[in-house]
């Protein structure tokens, strides 16, 4: 009982008083931003990355779990009120949380979504917990063979699950993995796409990535089409409460939801939007009442809001124990891994203990907060949605501009955001997925050690990617993820969306 | 054939791709990568996968052109406010410092966003900037430059 022993001393640590500010300072951003639409939690990691190197790792930790936790409980509010998905997540949410604040439910559907979200929540730390050890135990077999067909079903899973067509988030893979390798080659020493730029040897960082995709990017995208102010908040009346004829119809969908959002979250399946959707649908097909949904069915809330609470806990398992991101926000934690000069994998159970129980058990503490500031406070992040949108959105340029600039003082940082956050323009103009791309960016360098280390040990002999069971049998697993999402859209789309 | 490449923005984003990965493909030749493990190998695979996707882009939309899917209308004036506002701030931040710079840009991008009154923005940019470089300073001990003349005002008291 690892998981016993590894809770029992994470709780000591996370119960520290300054480590539960932490906490309590992590969900409350989480939400904050989560409320907010046109920032997620990709891009508060992102920008908190350099202000949080001058923390201790466990509490900055702390932090980015508290942020990826509370964006998928806020993000719920703003599906539901004003009908625009806080995040990709709650996209699903919008379908009937919407339709049920319009018919005056607004309060059921926010209970619904919090609880379920805190029951996914509990649930899935709790799983995260008691497997991410014996994955562990799995994880240590591997060798760079086996990791760098690993890393290709990461690669697969999240270009084919996200975005309209795999064709389309292979492309965004692929510019990430270009944009992955300029400067210096790790193993050579050698320059590579730096154009004698002095800048660029370094290579391109993560955080101008990402915050020129989803700071820029986004503000762009939205400029350039005004459709997003049509629909202005409804009011909350009263506290968010259920009947009891609510929680007779949302308990089950709440465990469904978790048991669809963890496997999809931990199994690369591509982080939080395939699985609420498929929640949605599944909802959809068992409830004895199909017509209700589109108009206001609280299971079509109840389900998607524990999805994707359990699919965040699940995509911890892999980022973890294998060092392997599954979601750009895990990305981006990865990032984080490797500024404080950790690597997640195997090891990091056996070399960092504290830090990693004292994460998992402050998710749990997190988790409860986050029920109490979302039940009893949501009238108050409910005022968040009256900023006006010019004013948020300034305001995110400004601080996108500030985690670019303020820590490097270089006008070629702000050049290189200002191309990356076309690029994001385009891509989300033609409706291709951005996760991808810095998945790609912080995934690709390390599939490169892994791939060159394997051939290297085989004096060049490509078979040794598939002479290997474990190897051969990953690839097989990609190749099937390849052609999976085409059946599960085939599923999911012709009447949910 | 030519005329919807022209007039599909994906089909020319594939074309984009493409010639990406010829450039990516050309300049990995330039590595040195004795062994077939070497340096080259991944910029020649991501080269390759991009040249091949960029295809596969320009092909798919000429066989099918997309259907208008936002019938949303474009307004790159708010395109072009957001776009400049980092422009004005790459410009300004030299002269007057990182608050006024980052100023000018919330009202830059308000702006975009329709906000009709540009005083009022730079006074809240203002507001938000001096704040998030107090924070910085605070948490990073890295003061940002308050500009020229502002810093001379502030030596003389």
């Amino acid at each position: 009982m690892e998981a016993l022993a590894g809770l029992a001393s994470g709780f000591v640590i996370a119960f520290t008083p300054v480590n539960l500010l932490w906490s309590l300072v992590g969900v409350t951003l989480g939400t904050f931003i989560g409320v907010l639409p046109g920032i997620g939690p990709a891009l508060t990691i992102a920008l908190l990355l350099p202000v949080t190197y001058k923390i201790d790792p466990t509490a900055a930790f702390i932090v980015f779990g508290g942020i990826y936790y509370g964006a998928m409980y806020g993000s719920s509010t703003t599906a539901i009120l004003i009908n625009t998905p806080g995040e990709t997540g709650s996209i699903a949410t919008t379908l009937d949380g919407h339709q049920m604040a319009r018919r005056g439910r607004g309060a059921a559907a926010l209970a619904t979504a919090a609880i379920g979200s805190f029951i996914a929540g509990m649930i899935g730390t709790l799983l995260l917990a008691f497997l991410a050890p014996e994955v562990v135990k799995l994880a240590l077999l591997f060798g760079p063979a086996e990791y760098f067909a690993l890393m290709c079903v990461a690669f697969v899973a999240i270009s084919s699950m996200l975005g309209t067509s795999v064709r389309r988030g292979l492309v965004a893979l692929f510019l990430g993995l270009a944009l992955g390798l300029v400067g210096i080659d790790q193993q050579s020493g050698q320059a590579r796409y730096a154009f004698g730029l002095l800048e660029l040897l370094d290579g391109i960082g993560v955080v101008v990535v990402a915050v020129g995709l989803f700071a820029l990017g986004e503000a762009l995208y939205f400029a350039s089409r005004r459709d997003w102010d049509k629909d202005a908040a409804i009011p909350l009346k009263g506290s968010p409460s259920m009947t009891a004829e609510e929680w007779r119809r949302s308990w089950k969908p709440w465990l469904r939801g978790t048991a669809i959002g963890f496997p999809l979250g931990a199994l690369p399946a591509g982080g939080t939007e395939v699985p609420t959707f498929l929640s949605y649908r599944i909802e959809r097909d068992l409830s004895p009442r199909k017509e209700e949904f589109g108009q206001g069915a609280i299971e079509g809330v109840a389900g998607p809001e524990a999805a994707n609470n359990a699919a965040v806990a699940g995509v911890l398992v892999p980022l973890l124990t294998f060092g392997l991101p599954t979601s750009a926000t895990a990305a981006i934690m990865l990032a984080a891994f490797q500024q404080y000069g950790i690597n997640p994998g195997p090891l990091l159970f056996a070399n960092n203990a504290a830090l990693v129980w004292g994460l998992i058990a402050s998710l749990f503490i997190g988790n409860a907060m986050l029920l109490v500031l979302n039940l009893p406070m949501a009238g108050l992040w409910v005022r968040l949605l009256h900023i006006p949108r010019p004013w948020l959105q300034g305001g995110i340029v400004l601080f996108a501009v500030l985690g670019v600039f303020g820590a490097s003082r270089s006008l070629t940082d702000v050049a290189i955001l200002a191309g990356v956050g076309l690029l994001g323009f385009i891509l989300k103009r033609l409706e291709y997925p951005l996760a991808p791309v810095v998945v790609g960016l912080i995934l690709g360098p390390m599939a490169e050690v892994q791939f060159r280390r394997a051939l290297q040990i085989a004096q060049g002999d490509w078979w040794v990617f598939l002479e290997k069971p474990l190897a051969a049998a990953l690839f097989a697993l990609a190749a099937i993820l390849l052609v999976l999402p085409s059946l599960i859209r085939f599923y999911v789309k012709p009447s949910s969306r | 054939m030519v005329g919807r490449l022209v007039r599909s923005p994906e089909a020319l984003f594939g074309l984009g791709l493409a010639a990406l990965g010829i450039f990516t493909l050309v300049a990995a030749g330039d590595i040195v990568s004795p062994v077939v493990w070497g340096p080259a190998l991944m910029p020649r695979i991501v080269g390759i996968g991009l040249l091949l996707l960029g295809l596969a882009t320009v092909i798919e939309r000429i066989r099918i052109p997309a259907e208008e899917s936002n019938n949303a209308k474009n307004e790159w004036r708010g395109f072009a406010w957001t776009l400049g506002s980092l422009a004005a701030f790459g410009l300004l931040v030299g002269p007057v410092g990182f608050p006024l710079a980052a100023a000018a840009l919330f009202a830059c991008v308000a702006r975009g966003f329709g906000s009709p009154r540009p005083l009022r923005d730079f006074a809240i940019g203002l507001a938000l900037a001096l704040m998030a470089t107090l924070l910085f300073a605070h948490f990073l001990g890295l003061p940002l430059s308050w500009g020229g003349a502002l810093e001379s005002i502030l030596r003389s008291r």
